[in-house]
């Protein structure tokens, strides 16, 4: 019987454009090689050398600095800077972030607000603390402005009651690094939290209102539970950044404020104290407290999404 | 006084008119529907019930009560969002009884009610899941039914089914009519299509440009289409310019040939329009009735429809006839005689 066999399946030829979309995870290489290099290498040589002694042996005994009472203050002092810093960051960021989105703010006062708060939310470190020391230092020009606001009392006795230094504002304590720190953590807070208020829709506050919500009712019930994990998740953000922050707390307290970073910085420098196996523990213990501040943002931002997808 | 009237309703944002001279006064339990384009002013004037937007001047009331100037979260009406607007962060449950929770009714009301509302809209055992876990059909329905479960006076919907395919169209929309039966509840219906208005309404209202074009029930829209616009956006028509002839006896001129329709006045040399549906053409030559003569110009396979295009002296003509397989098709090109009753074509 004659039989007539189909003609064998040829693969269609791929296009260039295809076989370049193949490949396009090629880009991503030097993003995983920047990881790599950067921070799961050293971050395994600290974990490595967290367990070793000056002789390269095994050791448990680094990780009982952990019990120093030096070390539990600095970890809770630098909690302590991180805390109320993510919070004042996270409110005022959050009603900036407000503004700019909810409050018919100008289209160009909102596009100069987000710039602003582009770059400021990277402008940390050496340059911010001498800016602030510059303005708000002992001999800063606006301390000096506010210095010279004098006037007679009544027994013609000269008063310049607005030395801010004669009314127990410090810079170089923990005001002024509250004070810098919110500096460059509210901006994060706006950039963070801004998509977020952008995805609350008018139709959500127009339903509730047409169900007899008065607006207070409409942010308890539905805008700020939603918001709620982003919200939680910028200020676990912000946390992150401040419980991380050197530069600008050395060189506006010159390491008189007791921070975990300073310590680590001083025990790997051996200019202050000398062990830098120490100083790895104390390290790696930092890693542990971001990983959970990491994992809680991604837990809460998941959340979020799920709500979000429909 | 009617149950809803809208008196002298004028809306302008800047400089731009939304919504001008609107006069409408609504009976309660019957359904109306707002029918017209993007921009004709019909979803503003529904905002402006919903409390939304306040009129620039005019005044609306309920019941008679003045709503015009109260906020929405006081005028005890009901809205159904295009975007369904559910609240993500609640069950099904909790959107439906929020209304309740919110004046204040106590749990095992808010229950039960929540309980009669998932019945109305069949989806009994969805009370707990959240609205992302629904497809978009459930979710207008819950949408409903929570714009229903407070018992409002007036019940809005803004082309609810526009998100949706269109199997989920035709079937949602005959449940909305249900429910509203069932409840009885005055309804404003806002949609740019034509199939919904005609068939859910007791009464359309069709807007172009801010203007209230023609009130009436479906049949008068359709069949009695009191402006060019009118005729144009609702349903298929034939709009053809013609001479006038006698307008006494209401003859007019086709080219060369002559149609009888009613009788008609000319008014400051405006341009005469022959209107006549597409489904009022027949083919063939029928005496009593108005024959015309041309060549077949294209033939449109519609479905159940097959649209036949006449050209007769320059002026094409569609005609509608039923798809059957026995159908005996004309050829592009030939000759085609076409009839049309004298009472179904009317001068516009």
């Amino acid at each position: 019987m004659d039989q007539t066999l189909p003609p064998p399946v040829v693969p269609a030829k791929k296009s260039i454009w295809e076989r370049l979309s193949e490949t396009n995870w090629i880009g991503l290489v030097p993003f995983f090689a920047f990881i790599f290099f950067f921070l799961l290498l050293p971050s395994s040589n600290l974990l490595l050398k967290s367990f070793q002694d000056f002789n390269g042996n095994f050791t448990l005994s680094n990780y009982a600095v952990m019990q120093n009472p030096y070390v539990i203050k600095a970890y809770s002092v630098s909690l302590r800077v991180s805390v109320i810093t993510s919070v004042v960051g996270g409110v005022f960021g959050f009603f900036v972030a407000y503004a700019i989105v909810l409050g018919n703010t100008p289209k160009w006062m909102r596009n100069f607000l987000m710039t602003f708060s582009g770059l400021a939310a990277n402008f940390g470190g050496v340059p911010l603390a001498f800016s602030y020391i510059a303005t708000l230092g002992r001999t800063g020009f606006v301390t000096a402005i506010l210095k010279s606001i004098c006037y007679p009392d009544p027994t013609g006795a000269q008063v310049c009651p607005f030395n801010p230094y004669d009314n127990g504002f410090n810079l170089y304590s923990m005001t002024g690094l509250v004070l810098a720190y919110t500096y460059f953590q509210f901006p994060l807070m706006v950039l963070t939290i801004t998509p977020a208020l952008e995805g609350l829709k008018k139709e959500w506050r127009e339903a509730s209102a047409n169900l007899g919500a008065s607006p207070w009712q409409y942010w308890r019930d539905v805008a700020l539970p939603i918001l709620a994990p982003s919200i939680l998740g910028a200020t676990l953000l912000l946390f992150g950044s401040a419980f991380g922050a050197y530069a600008t707390a050395y060189a506006l307290t010159g390491g008189s404020i007791y921070l975990i970073t300073i310590l680590i910085a001083q025990q790997i420098r051996g200019d202050v104290l000398n062990n830098p196996y120490e100083g790895y523990a104390l390290a790696v213990g930092m890693i542990v407290i971001m990983g959970i501040t990491i994992l809680a943002y991604n837990v809460l931002q998941r959340r979020t999404s799920r709500w979000l997808k429909s | 006084m009617s149950y809803l009237e809208l008196t002298n309703i004028h809306k302008a944002f800047g400089t731009s008119v939304a919504v001008e001279n609107f006069n409408l006064s609504v009976e309660q339990g019957e359904f109306i529907s707002f029918l017209g384009p993007s921009g004709c002013g019909k979803t503003t004037t529904l905002r402006m019930i919903a409390g939304f937007e306040i009129p620039t001047s005019g005044y609306i009331t309920i019941n008679s009560n003045d709503l015009t100037y109260l906020p929405p979260n006081k005028r005890n009406v009901g809205m159904v969002f295009q975007s369904y607007a559910l609240f993500p962060n609640m069950t099904v449950a909790e959107n439906i009884g929020y209304g309740l929770k919110i004046a204040g009714k106590n749990k095992s009301e808010i229950a039960t009610r929540v309980e009669e509302m998932l019945a109305l809209i069949h989806l009994e055992d969805y009370g707990k899941r959240y609205p992302f876990q629904l497809s978009g059909g459930q979710q207008q329905r819950v949408a409903l039914a929570r714009a229903l479960a407070f018992q409002p006076q007036v019940l809005l919907l803004d082309e609810p089914l526009s998100a949706l395919d269109a199997k989920i169209r035709v079937e949602l929309r005959m449940e909305i009519r249900r429910i509203q039966q069932t409840l009885g509840i005055t309804t404003i219906y806002v949609t740019h299509d034509q199939e919904e208005a005609l068939s859910l309404s007791d009464r359309i209202v069709v807007m172009s440009q801010g203007k209230m074009e023609q009130v009436g029930t479906p049949s008068e829209i359709y069949n009695f289409p009191a402006t060019e616009f009118v005729a144009k956006f609702v349903g298929q028509i034939n709009l053809i310019p013609v001479d006038a002839h006698e307008p006494e006896e209401g003859l007019v001129k086709v080219g060369s040939q002559v149609v009888r329709t009613a009788k008609y006045e000319i008014l400051d040399n405006k341009p005469l329009r022959l209107a006549v549906r597409p489904e009022e053409l027949n083919p063939g030559h029928l005496d009593g009735a108005n024959n015309l003569s041309g060549k077949v110009d294209s033939i449109t396979y519609l479905g159940s429809i097959v649209r036949i295009r006449v050209d007769v002296e320059g002026h094409p003509f569609s005609l509608d006839v039923f798809n059957e397989r026995k159908l005996n098709m004309p050829v592009v090109g030939e000759q085609f005689q076409v009839n049309f009753p004298v009472d179904a074509c009317w001068i516009l």
